[in-house]
């Protein structure tokens, strides 16, 4: 158990880093909304679980402490380097959405993410290119992230094993015994 | 010798994809390449889900291609066949071969 709840957190703070790096965004907003999305997470899983509230807490508390929370200073150094390059108003505006890309950046295996959303990126670049307004162009990449989601998601499902852990819970509060 | 493992339909329309694009197979390549020649349209979530099973089994390998010039620099990654791939590919389609083999498929009472 402990070993799944270990592998779903190491997961979340390389897809927030990911994005983080990928955005430039503050560095401060990053850790603190990552942290709370761990805390918020561990906190209900330790409440399904049936642990006392007390006893969520200090768990929940004490995972957010030792989670590898993406290194500030990386995604500090990350932040130096893009106002360095004096990235122009025209790159800035024809990002594509935040939402969709932590959402894949959160599914995809580690080892395929950035080149997962490489492609996304050039599919979004190339439908700009075209000449399509940029909102429909947002619009189609969130599309396609969502629509990549899922078969991510259910590898991620059968990798970390939830339908066995859902299957313990529910054997455990309705199988009696 | 490891045995040859079966394939999926996807799995053999990504092999040759890859094989079709060698040595520029990557995501888009691929989707492209599948796209073109079958009318099928796959997500990247799919083919990434493919190639993941593939390069599990050792039938394709990948390596990290050079950094896109946007965003920072996002590296793209590159599949090959390998050997037992181009076997199991070989084994696949002769399969189907075998199969169809003698078979009239006059195609109208599918779609009555």
């Amino acid at each position: 158990m402990l070993d799944r709840i270990i592998f779903i957190m190491r997961r979340v703070p390389v897809a927030v880093e990911t994005v983080a790096i990928a955005r430039h965004p503050s560095p401060r907003l990053w850790t603190f909304v990552f942290s709370l999305f761990v805390y918020a997470v561990v906190s209900l899983g330790c409440r399904a679980f049936g642990l006392s509230t007390l006893a969520s807490i200090s768990v929940a508390v004490g995972i957010t402490w030792a989670c590898p929370i993406p290194s500030f200073q990386k995604i500090a150094a990350v932040f130096q380097c893009a106002t360095d390059l004096a990235i122009d108003g025209r790159e800035k505006i024809h990002n594509p959405p935040a939402l969709a890309e932590f959402l894949v950046g959160l599914f995809a295996k580690p080892k395929y993410r950035t080149s997962f959303l490489q492609c996304l990126d050039e599919d979004f670049r190339s439908d700009i290119n075209a000449g399509m307004p940029l909102s429909r162009a947002r619009w189609r990449y969130r599309a396609a992230a969502l629509n990549s989601v899922g078969p991510q998601l259910w590898v991620a499902i059968k990798r970390i094993g939830v339908i066995g852990i859902v299957a313990d819970y529910v054997r455990r509060k309705f199988g009696g015994a | 010798m490891s045995k040859i493992p079966e394939l999926t339909t996807a799995e053999q329309q990504t092999l040759l994809a890859i094989m079709i694009q060698h040595p520029n197979a990557y995501g888009v390549s691929i989707r492209d390449e599948i796209r073109k020649r079958t009318d099928r349209e796959y997500s990247f979530g799919s083919i990434y889900a493919v190639l993941e099973r593939l390069e599990d089994k050792g039938l394709i390998a990948s390596r990290e291609g050079e950094a896109t010039a946007a965003r920072g620099g996002r590296k793209k990654q590159y599949f090959t066949v390998t050997a037992l791939g181009q076997a199991a590919l070989q084994a696949s389609l002769r399969a189907v071969d075998a199969m169809r083999d003698g078979v009239e498929i006059e195609g109208t009472w599918a779609y009555a």
